[in-house]
């Protein structure tokens, strides 16, 4: 499984990628929505859930999430929100979310996410 | 509005409706003392006017009438006739049967000796040669005296008449009685003081006054300067022994005499009089029934204004309330996601340590079990943390309501947990009651944990120390649908609520709390927001037992 983690806080990036790796998935990041729409439209590596925080300055989670969509339509993708943005949350599941993930996430929950994203991703 | 204000608002208020009100009355009132005083003064003087023509017509009719019978009786009976002492008594009884107008009758030579007297004096000797009177009818041939004494030496006053008759030349003289005069002068009319009089050119008094001098004296009054011309009349104004009078002053038309009429103002005035004491009165208590309604109607209105400005004070405080809660709840939100952001980082650090521990070997490793111990610490606190910034996150959300789908006694469970720690204090034990038949309902869970909280902590406050509040959910259907609604019981042990205010407990601004601990909106606001719920509340309580909160929510709003 190629997941690719978009945030803005590098130090979250950089421990969730030693997480996952550790646990044999192969993580890509990126620090902004920009430039994971720009991983994206390369497909190069082709990945197989992006998870993306909604919060980020410069393009916000829920426009990444649009702009994704019109790239790789099929793509699946998890936000990360905090409590305060549920409704926001709530609003990119109406954009095609896959599903959504409350900070601070528990590591098993995401991996737990991530297989079923990919599973359908993989249809 | 500053409480300084209102009795000075009140004491405005006041004024203008006295000033206001008065002030027409004031001009009524001097206007119909005016209008009264105007039309009375020109009815007593036309009243005046009225009786001495009258009198004067009365008198002036009487001398004229007995002048006229007495040129009669000289001209139509012979000389013999009248010198005839017999004769002349029978004739003269004759005139005086219709009317004892005259006192004595004489019939009077060329030489002013009387040939034949009838009468009740004896004057059958005199001689009038050297009278006054005797020279002037000998000149006017027919004359009416002033009042004198003459040789009766009594006042009286005479008519005489001149007759040519062949050789005789003789004068019929007939003496009036003064009494029958005074009788039609002084013919009583109005007051006490009231009086009338005749008067000569000279100023002395023909007929008895009755406060004003006697018979030939002068009058002490300054009667006005009458014209001379017969007929004519005047009226003035004056004042004697501080009583005023108003007088009419007549010239008589056939003797150069006056009438004067006095009329005692005063007792003309006492209606009028009379009448402006009622005006006054009727003024004064039109003024004291304007200042009383003013007061009251100045009270009434500040009062109520007092009341308004009151409920707008609270209204006001409530919204000041309620926005400083949305600011917190907007700083609440914007503080648990700043600290959201570095707790993530901390938990996902403590799980790459526990990621990379167990890697190691733990028999290799002398610190293994304390490493692992705390990083599990570290996320277990994290948790912690997590709940107080998910409470903060859920705080900031209640400002920003919002239909979900929630389960009542979660809800419930998290209005205890809030209040849990005041409760212990008050060593007030806080049970629950969740029946397992209890399903989630959509509805507003910000809203209705207020309204949980406000009645749980009211709750509180009645039971003030040791007691029990109990919360009960149960299942709530009473239409049978599909679906089942909640009903939620909040008994408390307090002192229960007086039946008399049970009623009124609903009402915005009713408080049994102190004035500034309670605004009297809690259990309104409570009742508001149920109603926009689709639910309901009421209360049961018996004094000295407790009081029971019940609300029921449907599934959903219908």
């Amino acid at each position: 499984m190629h997941v690719l983690i978009v945030d803005d806080e590098v130090e979250f990036l950089s421990l969730i990628q030693k997480r996952l790796e550790h646990r044999d998935i192969k993580v890509t990041t990126a620090s902004s929505a920009s430039d994971a729409i720009r991983l994206v439209q390369k497909a190069d590596p082709q990945f197989d859930a992006v998870v993306m925080d909604v919060r980020m300055p410069g393009m916000d989670g829920l426009e990444g999430l649009h702009r994704m969509k019109q790239v790789a339509p099929r793509l699946p993708v998890i936000l990360l929100t905090g409590h305060a943005s549920l409704n926001v949350a709530v609003s990119g599941m109406e954009l095609g979310a896959f599903d959504y993930l409350l900070k601070p996430i528990a590591i098993n929950e995401l991996i737990i996410k991530l297989e079923d994203a990919s599973r359908t991703g993989a249809l | 509005m500053n409480i300084q204000t209102y009795p000075a608002l009140r004491r405005r208020i006041f004024g203008v409706l006295l000033v206001m009100s008065l002030a027409p009355l004031a001009a009524l009132g001097w206007f119909c003392i005016d209008r009264i005083n105007a039309l009375h003064a020109d009815k007593i003087s036309a009243n005046l006017e009225s009786v001495t023509r009258n009198k004067a017509r009365v008198v002036d009719t009487f001398i004229s009438e007995r002048v006229a019978q007495i040129k009669n009786l000289t001209y139509t009976h012979p000389f013999e006739e009248l010198t005839d002492a017999h004769r002349l008594s029978d004739i003269f009884n004759t005139m005086q049967a219709n009317g004892k107008a005259f006192l004595d009758i004489g019939v009077i030579g060329r030489d002013g000796r009387h040939l034949t007297y009838v009468g009740p004096y004896d004057l059958a000797d005199t001689n009038y040669s050297e009278a006054g009177w005797f020279h002037e009818v000998l000149r006017k041939g027919v004359y009416v005296s002033d009042v004198f004494l003459g040789f009766r030496n009594e006042p009286h006053f005479i008519i005489a008449v001149m007759r040519h008759a062949g050789s005789h030349t003789f004068i019929v003289r007939a003496t009036i009685d003064l009494a029958a005069i005074n009788q039609m002068v002084r013919r009583p009319y109005g007051g006490t003081r009231n009086d009338a009089f005749l008067i000569n050119r000279d100023g002395l008094l023909q007929t008895k006054s009755l406060f004003h001098g006697d018979v030939m004296s002068r009058t002490t009054l300054e009667l006005p300067d009458a014209s001379f011309v017969p007929g004519s009349l005047v009226t003035s104004e004056l004042e004697e022994d501080g009583v005023a009078y108003l007088a009419a002053v007549l010239e008589l038309p056939m003797l150069p005499w006056r009438l004067v009429v006095l009329e005692d103002v005063k007792h003309a005035l006492a209606p009028l009089h009379q009448l402006r004491v009622f005006v006054m009165l009727f003024v004064i208590g039109g003024a004291l029934v304007v200042g009383l309604g003013a007061v009251l109607a100045s009270r009434a209105l500040v009062a109520h204004l007092e009341v308004l400005d009151r409920k707008q004070a609270q209204i006001d405080a409530q919204m000041i309330q309620s926005s400083k809660m949305a600011a917190m709840g907007k700083m609440a939100t914007g503080v648990a996601h700043e600290i959201n952001n570095p707790l993530t980082l901390i938990r996902e650090s403590a799980g790459w340590m526990r990621d990379l521990l167990e890697e190691e070997n733990p028999a290799s490793m002398r610190n293994y079990a304390e490493l692992s111990e705390t990083a599990a610490k570290i996320e277990n606190h994290v948790d912690r943390a997590k709940d107080i910034t998910q409470r903060m996150l859920g705080f900031g959300r209640a400002v920003d309501p919002k239909q979900a789908e929630l389960f009542v006694p979660t809800l419930l469970d998290q209005s205890i947990a809030f209040l849990e720690t005041e409760a212990r204090h008050r060593n007030i034990v806080v049970r629950r009651e969740y029946d397992d038949a209890v399903t989630s309902i959509i509805t507003d869970g910000a809203q209705l944990q207020q309204v949980f909280l406000n009645i749980i902590d009211n709750g509180l406050d009645a039971v003030g120390k040791d007691g029990v509040i109990t919360v009960r959910a149960e299942a709530w259907n009473p239409g049978g649908g599909d679906r089942a609604g909640c009903r939620v019981l909040i008994s408390d042990t307090g002192p229960g609520i007086p039946p008399d205010k049970i009623k009124r407990i609903f009402d915005p601004f009713f408080t049994t709390k102190k004035l500034g601990e309670g605004t009297g909106l809690g259990l309104a606001i409570c009742h508001t927001i149920l109603s926009s719920l689709g639910g309901a509340i009421h209360v049961e309580s018996e004094v000295g037992k407790g009081s029971t909160f019940i609300i029921t929510l449907p599934y959903e709003k219908a």
